[in-house]
């Protein structure tokens, strides 16, 4: 007998996350992959990779339901064939209250956005993303860990050795990046700038996501930062009570997303729409142009799978995006729906 | 005469006034476009950089007009709509900031003000004034102020009765029809605060009626209420604001909140606007002690709209699993603007 999992794509913006679960919504195979310049590219890989080990443990598998989240879920949807595309706030805030069911506040910072989630008994109340800048976001850590020369997954160990964390100002990461080098210079410690830096970050995002919001525990922490230790402990810091950083706290959009396909299968009672592990033999392109039609030239972005498109996003007024040949699929799903709407 | 009137700011508010009088004295009227990618490059390109992105438009739409065959653009000043209440120094200034920013076409900018306080009067005197400029007989002006208050009557009358101001300006020439529309009552109703030019300015704030409309969300908007049924809320504010509009959209918000057939509240302002971070403010703290949810979106020139498409997906859901219909089961969103939310009891 075969294996029955559903699958879950979560697309950050610097890191993608590839998760199947079992029928216990538990994980048995995550990846935590760099998104790189190619999101297509970058989710077949991960499929293959993942497809390898899980067959190797199980042999057969079936894929019963497929989910996608993050910025790139669309895109990731349309190649691969997902029953459910679903934004990040509920993936991420989903598959936390399934791991500490009386969790009240999430923080998760990823690549390029952080944002802050409130929960109040299990359901999402309010939430936050960062606004106008990426200033306290993993990729700015990683770009100064690269200037220091310290590893980023070493940052954590050398901050919680500070003994005198510095101040970094963490309004704005040029503003911060030329404290850190003033402070470099004038001959505080590494240990200490790093220290310094995972207060400031947490300091800037608090005052920017929860500005005004009820603080309560239990706190849960995760994204790609939450590896962190470092900020971990700022974290707590700044909120005086545990912060739990969960099990699979890298990949818990791609998680959350997978248990959402699942109930969306379970309850509609269809068939998946996912294309199989062959698309990963297809051959994906995408276009994008600029759309004439009229005065706000629209960029539209074109998805090309073996020469034939399968769709469009981007234009305002749906000239492409309604032509586009997956709406059929989505029009047939909507009528199926109906009739089953009726029967009941 | 042809007169060009632009399609931003007050448009919002008094467009079937100005429709009324206009078309009474038998005037051509040009609207410029819906504003677009071009319209917002020729605002950007023309006006002072500190200022908020409705105004930057507004220089754009000006600009858009000069640039065709109209005699005139109309660009009034409107400094107060009620009694010690006031308009943004920058509306108040509209007239002066045009003439400044296309100095060549300063004397095409036809303009009155209008400082209306109370009762009709200073309505009366302001479009005496534009009559006069345009050479027209009293008498007629007369008749077509009438005209343009009966016009902006109805239209109010179309918004209490739950229509958006966009149908209003589709529907300008039977706006009587319009009120006996029955307006669709959708499954979730999200309360859109905010000036009106921001809410309705479906370019700029990456069209969010649209959005909430196709994801089956019902929307009304703060400019829909009469301002007798929020008149209580100065008492939670301790004391009203300045201007006339923040107080609309913050005590219109409160309103809101407390309804119960609401199920949340967007605020949409521009990113420069310092009287909305005040009436944001305030819908914060309300909503904190009523417990419904409240979002703000704050536009600026940006044209991405990952960023909005999520949030507003998430605000969905949340209000979605407020009302016990759960996270899924709903039609996918492949494309940002298509996010069909089917419905369907579990």
């Amino acid at each position: 007998m075969s294996k029955t999992v559903a699958l879950g794509i979560d697309i950050g913006s610097v890191t993608t996350k590839v998760v199947f679960i079992d029928e216990n919504d538990e994980i048995i195979e995550g990846l935590y992959i760099r998104t790189k310049g190619n999101p297509i590219d970058t989710i077949k890989a991960g499929m293959i990779e993942a497809y390898n080990v899980i067959s190797s443990k199980y042999g057969d598998i079936e894929v019963m339901a497929v989910g996608t989240t993050g910025s790139g879920r669309q895109l990731a949807g349309v190649v691969v064939g997902a029953d459910i595309i679903k934004n990040e706030i509920s993936a991420h805030a989903y598959a936390a209250i399934h791991e500490v069911p009386d969790v009240s506040t999430i923080f998760e910072i990823g690549g390029q956005d952080s944002k802050i989630i409130f929960i109040r008994n299990g359901a999402v109340t309010d939430f936050a993303m960062n606004t106008v800048c990426a200033a306290g976001t993993g990729s700015f850590l990683d770009h100064q860990a690269e200037r220091i020369g310290i590893g980023i997954e070493k940052f954590g160990e050398y901050a919680l050795r500070a003994t005198n964390p510095v101040r970094i100002a963490g309004r704005c990461t040029v503003f911060a990046e030329s404290d850190m080098i003033h402070k470099q210079q004038m001959g505080a410690t590494p240990e200490d700038i790093i220290a310094g830096l995972a207060e400031s970050l947490v300091r800037n995002y608090l005052n920017n996501l929860a500005r005004g919001k009820e603080l309560l525990p239990k706190f849960v922490f995760q994204g790609g930062v939450s590896e962190n230790i470092g900020i971990v402990k700022a974290f707590e810091n700044a909120v005086g009570a545990e912060v739990i950083v969960p099990k699979n706290n890298k990949l818990m959009g791609a998680w959350g997303v997978a248990m959402l396909a699942k109930r969306e299968i379970e309850i509609t009672g269809q068939k998946t729409n996912f294309k199989g592990f062959k698309v990963t033999e297809l051959e994906h392109k995408t276009r994008v142009f600029y759309c004439d039609g009229c005065a706000n030239n629209c960029e539209v972005y074109e998805v090309i799978e073996n020469g034939e498109t399968i769709a469009y996003w981007g234009d305002r007024c749906g000239k492409w995006s309604n032509r586009l040949t997956s709406k059929v699929r989505r029009t047939e799903r909507a009528d199926r729906r109906e009739e089953i709407n009726s029967e009941k | 005469m042809k007169i060009g009137i632009p399609r931003a700011l007050y448009f919002y508010v008094y467009y079937p006034m100005w429709y009324g009088f206009f078309s009474s004295l038998g005037h051509e009227m040009k609207l410029s476009i819906p504003t677009n990618k071009e319209i917002i490059n020729l605002g950007v390109s023309h006006s002072v950089d500190d200022i908020c992105i409705s105004v930057k438009v507004f220089h754009g739409h000006v600009k858009y007009l000069l640039n065709k065959d109209v005699d005139f653009v109309f660009v009034p000043r409107i400094a107060s709509e009620e009694k010690y209440k006031y308009t943004c120094p920058k509306l108040a200034a509209l007239p002066d900031l045009m003439k400044s920013a296309f100095v060549s076409d300063a004397g095409r900018i036809l303009t009155a003000t209008f400082y209306t306080r109370q009762g009709d009067k200073p309505i009366i005197e302001a479009f005496e004034e534009i009559g006069r400029q345009l050479g027209d007989p009293e008498e007629k002006v007369k008749r077509a102020t009438k005209e343009g208050i009966k016009y902006q009557n109805l239209a109010t009358k179309a918004l209490r009765s739950g229509h958006t101001f966009l149908d209003i300006v589709k529907n300008i020439k039977n706006l009587e029809e319009l009120i006996k529309r029955p307006v669709e009552k959708k499954r979730y109703t999200v309360a859109l605060a905010g000036f009106p030019y921001d809410v309705y300015d479906t370019f700029t704030n990456g069209d969010v009626i649209s959005k909430l409309e196709d994801s089956g969300v019902g929307i009304v908007t703060t400019d829909m209420l009469d301002p007798k049924v929020y008149k209580h809320y100065s008492k939670y504010m301790i004391k009203d604001l300045f201007w006339y509009q923040a107080n609309a959209a913050a005590k219109g918000g409160m309103y809101y909140i407390d309804s119960p057939d609401i199920d949340g509240i967007i605020s949409i302002s521009s990113f420069n606007c310092g009287i909305s971070s005040i009436y944001q403010k305030l819908l914060d703290l309300y909503s904190k002690e009523i417990g419904k949810p409240v979002m703000h979106i704050i536009v600026d020139e940006q044209t991405g709209d990952a960023g909005l498409a999520t949030r507003i997906e998430a605000f969905i859901d949340l209000i979605r699993v407020k009302r016990g219909d759960g996270l899924v089961s709903q039609e996918n969103n492949l494309h940002g603007t298509e996010n069909g939310v089917h419905v369907r009891s579990v």
